[in-house]
């Protein structure tokens, strides 16, 4: 062995991570959750005859909605991807985004079939996105989810 | 819609979860940071929390959650929840836990010389805090109704450290690279190399291009520490390189190959020394000890190139060279001369100020590379602490206890750097 390599103390190296991938995950996650929750709220509401003239909810999910069409982030889009399992994934999820876009925006009634079908597949794409990032979301907040105070 | 009862208990949630939110935010107020941007940092944590219980205030209030459906509710309330427990855990940290303020004087040091050579705008938010799991991460700006929490302006990086980091200054390259990770993010210097960013799912995928990028992030982050901090940088990624580590994650390239990569942007310092040793006389100076050690130090490094079998990035050449060509001012110039004088000093036990830093020029408009000690200190100073070059007398004094002098040491080194941290901020006082 090297001489100054028995120096050095036998110890575990913990490296720091730069945005580990897990957090990157979370952060992702959050931001697609966000977006689809706030959309199913908006469509539920718009059923029921609320519009973005009256529901903090409507207006979110336009706003996200619009800024998620546009910027059309990678990383956002693998996120989703990997919740709707589907061919041709990228145009179905920008056709699904922006239906429901144009319905909020929409000041319109639609056919209750046309909301329950929108709002079954929004809802569909949100648990297989928490079940799919369930661990993720595990590793992230368990530490402070179950934080204690000490006693003696 | 759901019964009226299930809305006011819903409406109770959220109304609990703001008043959490408000329960925080006095405690930010009331908390003092060690940070020298305490005021900027503590402002950002209010913005999250005001508006965070100014929206559940404003939904609890208004007839939308009594609409709608019991699905609809139940995923949004778990949606806030997931987000405030984060947000709340991640501040409750910041407040509780920070680092010790050393940290924050030898980081500081690295980030003024960053917006001083105009590499950055504005020094970046960062926090340190005793961590649990070793990171750094941007405390990212979650979507929330109407707005995101902060605006694309507004960001605070949080660096979280082991304690056994925290608690010895020779670690504290580390932080280095980190901050290097902060500007690399800031700048986008390798992605714009590689024409495109690409996503975690294509590095789990094995994307060829994206373990390459993300490769020469590491390489990059570990040149722009080296240019900061001088070869300390190199000798301590040896050091990790020969301590075990037992998760390397796909995001990093083998340790071998980063020490080989980093040898090879400083290898004109490195032969300055081996032609020292070459041309030493017999005499039993400390100096001639010094640098005998340091060369077989080298040697060894040299060595690793021999093992480094990952191949390297196409990119990563011309990565490097831009990069030296664009902080080629930052670049740390550490003399031999001023390395020696400093371990002398150091390896006796007394503390190291250069004569330069003591005189003020006339018209001299702002301080040059020359004056700066903390980088002599910490380079000297890992350089007796991992070579064991301490002095006789001294090892005497303390009976061989190694364990004791080196932690005397660490104290040493850590009060030098934030002498040499306070003279320089005065001296630029006085200049100003």
């Amino acid at each position: 062995m090297e001489p100054h390599i028995n120096d050095l103390e036998y110890k575990r190296q913990e490296m720091i991570e730069f945005e580990p991938v897990y957090v990157q995950q979370f952060n992702s996650y959050m931001v697609v959750k966000g977006l689809l929750t706030y959309s199913l709220c908006g469509i539920d509401l718009h059923s029921k005859g609320m519009t973005h003239e009256n529901s903090i909810l409507i207006q979110s999910a336009i706003k996200w909605l619009n800024e998620f069409i546009e910027k059309q982030n990678e990383d956002y889009f693998s996120m989703l991807a990997k919740a709707k399992k589907q061919a041709n994934l990228r145009e179905d999820l920008l056709d699904l985004l922006r239906k429901v876009l144009s319905i909020l925006e929409d000041k319109k009634q639609r056919t209750r079939d046309e909301y329950n079908r929108i709002y079954n597949d929004l809802k569909n794409l949100i648990d297989q996105l928490t079940s799919l990032n369930r661990e993720v979301e595990e590793k992230i907040l368990a530490r402070y989810r179950n934080r204690g105070s000490y006693k003696v | 819609m759901q019964d009226i009862e299930i809305g006011d208990l819903i409406r109770y949630r959220l109304l609990e979860i703001g008043r959490v939110a408000r329960r925080i935010l006095d405690k930010v107020k009331g908390t003092r940071l060690k940070s020298p941007y305490e005021e900027a940092i503590k402002e950002i944590l209010e913005k999250i929390l005001t508006s965070l219980s100014r929206i559940l205030e404003e939904l609890s209030k208004g007839d939308e959650i009594t609409k709608l459906e019991w699905d609809s509710l139940s995923i949004m309330v778990d949606f806030i929840r997931t987000q405030s427990d984060y947000l709340f855990g991640v501040i409750e940290d910041i407040l509780s836990q920070e680092a010790a303020a050393e940290l924050y004087y030898f980081l500081d040091f690295y980030v003024d010389l960053l917006v001083n050579k105009k590499i950055v705008e504005n020094s970046p938010m960062i926090v340190i805090i005793k961590g649990y799991e070793p990171k750094t991460y941007l405390l990212s700006s979650l979507p929330s109704p109407k707005n995101s929490l902060l605006s694309p302006n507004e960001s605070l990086w949080v660096i979280e450290v082991p304690v056994k980091v925290e608690g010895n200054i020779f670690e504290w390259p580390i932080l280095l690279h980190e901050l290097a990770h902060i500007i690399e993010h800031k700048l986008r210097i390798v992605d714009s190399e590689f024409g495109r960013s690409y996503t975690i799912e294509e590095l789990e995928r094995g994307n060829i291009n994206a373990i390459d990028c993300y490769h020469c992030k590491e390489y990059l982050c570990d040149y722009i520490a080296l240019l900061l901090c001088g070869p300390v940088w190199l000798f301590m990624l040896y050091d990790l390189y020969l301590t075990p580590t037992y998760r390397l994650p796909k995001t990093h390239p083998e340790w071998s190959r980063r020490v080989a990569v980093l040898k090879e942007r400083i290898s004109d310092f490195l032969n300055n020394i081996k032609k020292a040793n070459n041309n030493i006389d017999n005499s039993k100076s400390s100096s001639t000890k010094v640098i005998e050690q340091l060369t077989k130090l080298i040697n060894n490094i040299e060595q690793i190139e021999l093992q480094a079998v990952l191949r390297k990035p196409l990119q990563l050449d011309n990565i490097l060279n831009n990069v030296k060509n664009k902080l080629v001012d930052l670049s740390f110039k550490l003399s031999l001369d001023d390395l020696l004088n400093c371990i002398h000093n150091l390896a006796g036990f007394k503390p190291y100020i250069s004569k330069r830093t003591y005189i003020i020029r006339e018209k001299e408009e702002e301080l040059k590379d020359e004056d700066i000690d903390v980088n002599v200190i910490v380079n000297a100073g890992y350089l007796i602490y991992r070579l064991n070059l301490f002095d006789k007398e001294i090892q005497e004094y303390f009976r061989h206890d190694e364990y004791k002098m080196k932690s005397e040491f660490m104290y040493l080194v850590t009060e030098c750097v934030r002498s040499a941290r306070i003279i320089m901020l005065a001296k630029q006082a006085l200049l100003s």
